[in-house]
């Protein structure tokens, strides 16, 4: 068994985590309070460092007075505490979402539409690797059909459509079994440190 | 050494990307004009799982249980997330009609002060704001498994009638899902990641798979601007199956280059 006080917190709080396998209880929701807590304490300290004192504070020092606009909206945001101020926030709030959803809707449309597209459009493959390319077109067009909102699903777009079903759920389920695997093994690893690293019942210790 | 700086306003490399986005603005002018002049005109097809929303707000105010809104763990440049934005003001707007509990932890800080003021304003609308209460919308922790051990938690003790997960999901779907669907609730989704899809559609009652996530907050408001959005979104889906099957076409005749000319930098 481990002499590490880490390694015992580390198993202790496993523990009280798997414990929620069985109801929820007073182990489990002290473990979630306190993780909780820790990270809401560990990102206050992340954006500090990495985000407050490279942008805001050491330019500030360096006399560059441009953070204090994002410093200003910043503010405005907290204006939301009071009733008397909260429509002050409502600029920031305005301000964040606008640019938000300029850089979103550019880099979307390239990302997820123009990438795809442009992978559809390539000239299909030779041989029997015509079946994939065929199969490709025949996907994309029956997906995209059944994303299709202004026309109701029936007759041959209904038809399509239905196809497009089953083009989506195999890869569903294709992509569930992907991730299970990845989650087993997670578990897998977990297992692994209570038996060795705690208990030390597994060689490797 | 940083590296210098690209000033200038446009990318050549990019100009297809321009042409796409002008279409498209093309075809939502259009759209808009047609949504002003009939609103009736302009068609969205059923989608079951917002049809289920009204019964699951209904089925919460008869038991007396509140209904759990979560807008994924997205931050405001995920177009997820703006659709989960806005269908939350809808179900807000039914949950204080109905006159039942909400219940909406929040992942991102500044997600959780816009849904709060699209909260209030859904109260305000439906005449309902004394029954608003604060800390309705919370912020929970921005770090995504403590997230996780709070909302499992929650859902536990308060056990909410009706569990609506909308807007970007990653690796901690399948946790809230199941422990949603233990409770014995009824769940609604919609989700734009095709890698998390699988564990909704797995648990859940009803979901929104990709798209029809955006094409939500069109079918419950059925606001002209929303409408037109959809269907310029369908000419646009129209254009590109064509210029697929056309470089398809094309590549028979020997012309093999069109994938280049929808490749960016």
């Amino acid at each position: 068994m481990s002499h590490s006080v880490d390694t015992w917190i580390m198993a202790l709080l496993t523990l009280c985590v798997f414990s929620f396998l069985y109801r929820d209880n007073p182990f489990y929701r002290f473990a979630e309070h306190l993780f909780v807590g820790a990270a809401a304490g560990y990102l206050l300290a992340v954006q500090y460092q990495n985000v407050l004192v490279p942008n805001m504070i050491r330019p500030l020092g360096r006399g560059n007075l441009l953070p204090l606009v994002p410093l200003a909206l910043g503010i405005m945001l907290l204006g939301r505490l009071a009733e008397k101020t909260s429509s002050a926030s409502r600029w920031a709030l305005a301000f964040y979402v606008g640019i938000y959803s300029g850089i979103a809707v550019p880099a979307y449309m390239q990302a997820q539409i123009f990438a795809q597209l442009a992978d559809a459009t390539k000239p299909w493959q030779p041989g029997w690797g015509a079946i994939n390319s065929a199969l490709i077109l025949i996907g994309f067009l029956t997906v995209l059909a059944y994303f299709f909102f202004s026309a109701p699903h029936r007759g041959l777009h209904g038809a399509s459509a239905r196809v497009g079903i089953w083009f989506l759920m195999v890869a569903f389920g294709a992509s569930f079994g992907y991730t299970v695997m990845a989650r087993v093994s997670l578990l897998i690893a977990r297992v692994q440190f209570l038996l060795r690293d705690w208990l030390g019942v597994l060689p490797g210790a | 050494m940083d590296e210098a700086l690209d000033v200038r306003w446009f990318d050549p490399n990019r100009i297809n990307l321009l042409v796409g986005l002008s279409l498209f603005i093309l075809f939502l002018f259009v759209n808009l004009r047609r949504a002003r002049r009939a609103p009736s005109g302009l068609y969205i097809r059923t989608l079951p799982a917002l049809q289920a929303l009204d019964e699951a707000i209904g089925r919460a105010t008869e038991m007396g249980r509140p209904v759990l809104y979560l807008p994924g763990l997205g931050d405001m440049s995920e177009v997820g997330t703006l659709a989960a934005v806005t269908i939350s003001s809808r179900v807000a707007r039914r949950v204080a009609d109905m006159g039942c509990g909400l219940l909406v932890p929040c992942y991102d800080p500044v997600v959780a002060v816009l849904i709060d003021s699209a909260t209030r304003e859904a109260y305000t609308q439906a005449g309902r704001l004394d029954s608003y209460r604060s800390g309705t919308v919370q912020y929970v922790a921005a770090a995504q498994f403590a997230y996780v051990a709070a909302v499992t938690g929650l859902m536990l003790r308060e056990r909410p009638a009706a569990n609506v997960y909308m807007g970007s999901w990653y690796a901690e779907s399948l946790f809230l899902a199941e422990t949603g669907n233990e409770t014995g609730a009824i769940q609604i989704a919609g989700c734009d990641q095709v890698t998390q899809l699988p564990f909704f559609v797995c648990s859940c009652d009803y979901t929104l798979l990709g798209e029809e996530l955006y094409a939500a907050s069109a079918y419950l408001g059925r606001e002209p601007v929303q409408l037109a959005t959809i269907t310029a979104q369908d000419w646009a889906k129209i254009l590109a199956a064509i210029v697929v099957v056309a470089a398809v076409v094309a590549t028979f005749f020997g012309y093999t280059d069109i994938d280049k000319l929808l490749k960016t930098s």
